[in-house]
């Protein structure tokens, strides 16, 4: 794995035009680390490096879903996983403002106790 | 520079480029793979005493520019190689003069710090021009949020949303928002939960939306 590589992808996570930003936004809510994440998504780390670089799936249907198939038939990752999680990414970048994003995305995940977020439930 | 195992790596680049014009999802990633290390190679070699920082900086920033805009680049003027070279010395001109200006401007800290009459540091909590952005920010953000994640939301949810917006975390916070105070600590933590969960749902719908 090319570090440069890796580092571009670090760097795209906060663009929306890569599906780095959706697999950022629901790490982060989801509190997942890199590991974390790739295991859901069935990957590994150095998969998830390649996903981070792929362009944001069109959220319009079809188009979501052929980006989507299209997707996870190259890194062979299950599609409807995937497309769950991107699903909520994107929704979280819709409210997402600059500056309000973490305390946003801190309130989603967590309560007082520190327990899990609901939406780990519906994946 | 090559692009990958195949005999004519200029029409392998033409079909990669291509296929970020067809906005191929996975276009970004090979052309990252196929171009970002010879870039920086190439850079670092014509640019030896620039730092390797803003060298990797400008190849990535060509890269990306390509990535975002794949109609800069005219197959018929360059090769795609040629282009990102030039592309990315161009940008490592523009980082290194925005290096130079930000060198020229650095004021010591304390001229920066505003002092008020009586000695204390104006901070950031203090700036009444901060605020003024929190609020507007919030405001906008508001005005953003999509129909699906605000229609039919009950009077509770929607303080509840505001709160999530707000960034607040404190379950009790969200008890007294909707009327839940009077219940037991146990309780409250369900309720709380299951109205952030709902609203959780609406977000992951809202990403279906145009």
């Amino acid at each position: 794995m090319s570090e440069h590589v890796e580092r571009l992808a670090r760097r795209v996570q906060g663009d929306d035009f890569f599906l780095a930003a959706p697999l950022a936004l629901y790490a982060t809510n989801q509190q997942l680390d890199d590991t974390a994440l790739a295991a859901r998504l069935g990957c590994d780390a150095a998969a998830l490096t390649h996903l981070r670089l792929c362009r944001n799936p069109d959220p319009q249907p079809p188009h979501f879903w052929k980006d989507v198939e299209r997707i996870a038939e190259h890194f062979r990752i299950n599609a409807d996983r995937l497309a769950e999680i991107v699903r909520f990414g994107q929704g979280l970048m819709k409210l997402r403002s600059p500056g309000q994003a973490t305390g946003f995305l801190m309130a989603a995940r967590e309560d007082e106790a520190g327990e899990p977020p609901p939406a780990e439930e519906m994946l | 520079m090559s692009t990958t195992a195949t005999d004519d790596p200029g029409r392998e680049a033409d079909r990669l480029h291509r296929r970020l014009l067809d906005r191929d999802p996975l276009a970004p990633d090979a052309l990252a793979i196929a171009f970002l290390e010879p870039l920086i190679r190439w850079l670092a070699e014509h640019n030896p005493s620039v730092h390797a920082h803003l060298v990797e900086h400008a190849a990535e920033d060509a890269i990306l520019n390509l990535i975002r805009d794949p109609t800069s680049y005219k197959p018929g003027r360059s090769t795609l190689e040629a282009y990102l070279r030039m592309s990315a010395q161009g940008d490592l001109r523009n980082l290194l003069a925005t290096e130079k200006r930000r060198t020229a401007g650095k004021k010591p800290l304390a001229a920066v710090e505003l002092l008020d009459p009586d000695g204390k540091h104006t901070g950031r909590e203090d700036d009444p021009a901060l605020r003024l952005m929190i609020e507007e920010e919030r405001a906008e953000l508001e005005r953003r949020i999509p129909a699906s994640v605000r229609e039919g939301l009950t009077e509770c949810e929607t303080r509840a949303l505001e709160l999530m917006l707000q960034g607040e975390r404190r379950t009790s916070v969200y008890a007294e928002a909707c009327g839940l105070a009077g219940l037991p600590a146990e309780q409250q933590e369900r309720e709380v939960k299951r109205i952030k969960g709902r609203l959780t749902k609406r977000i992951q719908r809202a990403g279906e939306g145009p």
